[in-house]
This record gives C-alpha cells, structure tokens and sequence, in this order.
C-alpha cells in the first residue's frame, strides 16, 4: 500500500509588484508521485527546482494552491494536527540552525511528545532518552546543550526528534549534505538502519546524486517545478532519457570517472518568474527543436520510466 | 619551484588555551601544477592557505622553515609588501561568491579596484576595456551591462565567475580556489571547474584547489594532499593515491564513499567510527589513532614522521598492505 499519495499538487506565490501586473512563481507545477511503506524515493535538481517547496508543502507549513496528498490513504488536510504529526515528520539539512540552542538535548527530542500527547514530562523525558539510544547518542548527554555536540551529533538530535513521535513518513532535506565526508556516511548507515528497525517510508531530498542512489528505490527528477523524470533507481541513473538528467548524471563528480572536456550544459536555471515558453529545459537543451518552445511535454511512460520530454 | 612550504606550523592563542591548527605542514608546487586540498572541517586546509596569502589574524603565530613564494620568503614581508602580492601574483578565489563580493559596490568597480591598485600603468579606458575583456573571459552574457549589476543582481554561479574574473585580473602565477563550487549547483559546478581549468592552461597558473569533495580533486588535481588534525597525512599524484589509498584515513574516506560498484544498494558503507579530535586537546601519538583500526601501541605513544617514497609522502606506521 501507499503510505503517501501526490496528486497533482500545485504551489503558485504570487509576486506582486507596483505597476506591473500579478505574477506567479510556479514553485510546484503540477507534481504527483507515491511512495510504498518502507520504500524510499529520492528526490533531485538544482536549487529553485521546487524540492524544498515540496517539502514545506508536504509538511503542511505551506497551503498547495492544488492538488491532494493523502498519507496512508487519508487527505492530510482533514487530520488533525496530531494525528498529522504522528503520519509524517521531517529532517533538516542545517544541523547547527534547525535547533534551539537554548534546549536542552532531550527537551529538543521530546518537545513533539509534550505538545502532541498527553504524556508527563518524567515519560517524556524517559522516551527521550530511549530516542537518543536508538540513533547512538548516549542518554548521559541528556542534559547537554546543542553547542556541546558536534555537527554529526547534532545530525542525530534532529533525527531523534523526528522519529520520538513515530511517524510512517520522514521527509530528508539534504540530511547529510552540511556533514563532512567521514560523518556522512555514519548517518546514512543509521538512516538505513532505522528504516529497516521502524519500518519508515523516506522521502530523500538531496543534490548528491551518489547520496540518492545508494539510498533510494525510486528517483523522481525535478526541473523548475516539474516532475521530468521519475522511475526505478537504476532506470534513471543508470540509464537516464531526460536531457536534464543526463546532465545531471554526467555532471556529478565522481572518484571513478575523469572529468570529460565540455560541461554537460551550459547556461544556468532561468528565472521562475519568467519561465520559458513550452518545456521549461528547452533553452539548455541539446536535443531541443522547435516544438519544444512552443509545446510543454507531459510525464508519460517511456522505457519503463516516466519522462517529460518529445524527443525521447 | 612556485611554492615551497615546509614545516608550516600555525598556533592560535585562545582564551582556552594554545590551539595548534597545523602541525608540520609541508608541501611544493609548480608552475602549472594543481594541488587538491582535502580534509574535513577543521583540518587545518583553509589556515595553511590563509597563511600563504599572509591574511592570519593577530592571534596567530606562524612557524615555518621554509614559506617561499616564487623567490620570495613570505615570512619576511611586510604587510605593504604582502599587499602588492596578494591579488598580483596570488589570486584566490573564496567559497560563498554571494558573500564574498561587496553589495555596496557595482561589479565593474570591484574588479577595476583590483587593477588599479596592482597595474597603476593602467589608465581608466584601458582599466575597463581590461574588465570587460575578463568578463567576457570568465564567459559572462552580456558583459557590458552586465558590469553595472550589484551582487545581489546575480545568480550564484554568476557570482562566482565575477569572483574568478577577479582574481585573474593581474594573471596571477598562483590561484587558490578555497571550496570554489559547494555553495553551486552540480551543473554550474561542472561548468566553473570547467572555466578554471582553461584559464589555468593559458595563464599557466599553478592552483590550489581546496574542497571537501573527493570527486570534484580526484577530476582536476594533479596531486592530492589528505589532511587530518592539521597535519598533512598522505600525499601522492591523484590517480596513484586514489587507486591505492596507503593512509588508513585516506583509504577509510574513500571508501566510505557511496556511488562505487564495490557497495551494493543499501548496504551499509563501511564508515569511520567516532570524529576528529578537538585541537585544544590533541591525543598522544598519531592523531589518527582513536580512529583507526590498525593502530598498535606505538602508534599511541609516537608521532609518526612524514616519509617520502617514491613521489609519495605519507604519515603511518602501518600503512594499508600493498600499497607502500
């Protein structure tokens, strides 16, 4: 089963300026996807693509302009806030900015315990602790304060503090991407871990994209707002069909392949105020023709993936 | 030799106590050469850059053997005999380009500023005619108007190509590009590392890339220098270090690396346990060893020395079997 389901969801900002007529940032355009239980899909692009949009959305910290989310087959919009919180919770990129310094580590972790149940503050505190055990904290540091641990341990209080209302769904934005490189790898083994332990539906947000593929079962491939591809993980990195995330794959540094002489593609992302006519990638685009600037493609289902492009 | 560093060693004094950032730092480059940097935050790669571009804060204190910079002993200078270097003959490119260039100032006036206080030969028409030759350069659209934008007019990999286009100005014979593509997207990233390397060739520059990314050194460095607690812990050409890691860190970051054929989907990465020891109270030993699975007793006593084999130089009693 599907613990979370995207219909078509929409974000439009309107920009307003004196003078000139309304305008919208179409931050998510039209995005669907569904994840089932244990699995995870990782979600990729460049910044302004809309991930982090998603993700708010997701969260209920922004309202959709349209389109439906329904986690474990009900729309979020008519739970409760508790009922919600205890559905999906979410993991932030900056371990050293998402939590207040001023708290204690274990009144971090068991802050949505005290405003989401009607538990006392000694179990609080005690389930806080039993938290921090299970993503290798040891509960004596309880009593510390965030500027006594490092970025890795912090890394693990967001966790903790996610998973102390013991959600189905846990929202990854760039969880480890502010980490150094020998931590990383710690926390994703415990990510992994905890998923298997907890049997937790990831959504995995991140521009690395050998992050993604060692984590994620599905990719989906984000472009101004747009979903461009969106498939099996091997399918879309191993055999990518979208220009866009050709370029992506081809761009990612790696230890194993030599840098190749020409970038994968010029030109940088255009403004979402003012996206180009038809497929909004036609302008950095090496395949483009003219139908592309006249013309936007649908996802549709092509070599065993779905993928926004005509020339595929 | 461009750049001769030996025994590098920067001190902080802090309220807490004496903080060695870096212990014995030593290093070459030559003309045309790029040394990648790598190491985790606090490793000491940002202070010995600093130190070569002479910007360390007053709490610092330097020692060094050897700190020469294409004939001259950067030790000696003063600091008006820094500043006709800095920017002339070292350029250096800085992490965060949103931040690094001045929002008070058009573009245009940011890079005519480095001119006119290293190329005085230079009248204003030639000073302009020179920026706008470098813009065009760095591959900026548009160039002309493109000098009149603020900072806050840009996108991020346009920033940092305004940055470059900055740090070329004088053609410097040494550029130091500190984390120059984290704060950018992987396709703008691709395109920068791109651009760097071309102006290297023509300018035949020697650069010092310095990042925490493996991927981005092992495709544009010739050399790689792993550092670990501001000591430098293994050194080699970067195909030869990255094929046969001799450093149980070096060998211990690589392969905790995801995205190799050797770790499967979802299998755990095999990772190293526990983090980088606090400066103020260094372990005894190698400083390595709390984390270090092949560490024996002696390397809890004893600073291992650096070896040089071989065009290799390398820090470890015990290094990883078959390589050294």
């Amino acid at each position: 089963m599907n613990v979370i389901e995207v219909q078509n969801l929409k974000k439009h900002y309107p920009v307003r300026k004196p003078f000139k007529a309304l305008k919208h940032v179409k931050a998510l355009d039209g995005v669907s996807f569904s994840v089932p239980t244990k699995k995870t899909l990782g979600i990729v692009g460049e910044s302004g693509c809309g991930k982090s949009t998603l993700a708010k959305t997701l969260m209920r910290l922004e309202v959709p302009t349209d389109g439906s989310v329904s986690l474990s087959g009900t729309d979020f919009t008519n739970m409760t806030g508790k009922d919600f919180h205890s559905a999906i919770q979410m993991i932030f990129q900056d371990p050293y900015n998402s939590i207040n310094p001023r708290k204690k580590a274990w009144q971090l972790i068991a802050e949505p315990l005290l405003i989401n149940t009607d538990l006392s503050k000694d179990e609080c505190f005690k389930i806080a602790c039993e938290t921090m055990k299970k993503v290798g904290l040891r509960p004596e540091l309880a009593h510390r304060y965030p500027h006594m641990f490092s970025g890795g341990q912090r890394q693990r209080i967001g966790i903790a503090r996610a998973l102390v209302m013991q959600p189905k769904v846990m929202i990854l934005d760039e969880p480890v991407s502010a980490l150094d490189v020998s931590i990383q790898a710690q926390v994703l083994n415990l990510l992994m871990k905890l998923q298997d332990d907890m049997d937790l539906t990831y959504l995995f947000i991140s521009h690395d994209l050998h992050v993604v593929k060692h984590i994620s079962d599905e990719i989906l491939v984000m472009y101004l707002g747009k979903v461009v591809e969106y498939g099996a993980r091997d399918k879309v990195f191993d055999d990518p069909k979208h220009p866009y995330t050709k370029a992506l794959v081809a761009s990612s540094p790696s230890i194993l392949k030599e840098a190749s002489d020409e970038p994968a593609i010029q030109g940088e992302l255009p403004s979402p105020l003012n996206p180009p006519s038809g497929c909004a990638f036609h302008k950095r685009c090496p395949m483009a023709t003219e139908r592309c600037s006249k013309e936007t493609p649908e996802l549709t289902e092509k070599f065993g993936r779905k993928v926004a492009c005509f020339e595929v | 030799m461009l750049l001769e560093v030996e025994d590098l060693s920067i001190t902080f004094d802090t309220a807490k106590g004496a903080l060695q950032a870096t212990r014995q730092v030593s290093f070459k480059l030559a003309q045309g050469e790029t040394l990648g940097i790598v190491g985790e935050s606090g490793c000491g790669k940002s202070i010995t850059n600093l130190a070569i571009m002479g910007l360390l804060p007053d709490t610092a204190t330097v020692h060094a053997k050897k700190l020469h910079f294409d004939g001259a002993d950067l030790q000696s200078l003063s600091e008006s005999e820094f500043r006709k270097i800095r920017g002339d003959k070292i350029g250096m490119i800085f992490q965060d380009p949103m931040s690094a260039l001045n929002p008070s100032f058009t573009v245009g006036f940011q890079i005519d500023e480095t001119l006119k206080e290293h190329c005085p030969e230079m009248d204003k028409s030639a000073r302009a005619a020179r920026a706008l030759e470098l813009m065009n350069q760095v591959g900026i659209p548009a160039p002309a108007e493109r000098l009149k934008n603020y900072a806050h007019e840009l996108s991020g990999g346009m920033s940092q190509r305004v940055m470059i286009a900055m740090a070329i100005a004088c053609k410097p014979k040494l550029l130091i590009a500190d984390e120059p593509t984290t704060a950018l997207d992987v396709t703008i990233q691709a395109q920068i590392m791109k651009l760097l390397k071309d102006l290297q060739k023509e300018y035949q520059m020697a650069m010092i890339l310095v990042t925490h990314d493996l991927g981005v050194v092992a495709q544009n460095a010739d050399r790689i220098q792993v550092m670990y607690a501001g000591e430098v812990v293994e050194s080699a050409k970067s195909k030869e270090l990255l094929a046969a890691p001799a450093h149980p860190y070096t060998d211990g970051l690589l392969s905790s690396l995801p995205g190799k054929k050797a770790t499967a989907f979802r299998q755990p990465l095999p990772s190293i346990a526990g983090m980088v020891p606090d400066l103020r109270a260094r372990p005894k030993g190698c400083q390595f060893n709390p984390r270090c699975l092949k560490a024996e007793d002696k390397c809890k006593t004893e600073l291992p020395a650096l070896t040089h084999e071989q065009d290799r130089q390398l820090r470890c009693f015990y290094p990883v079997e078959g390589t050294v």
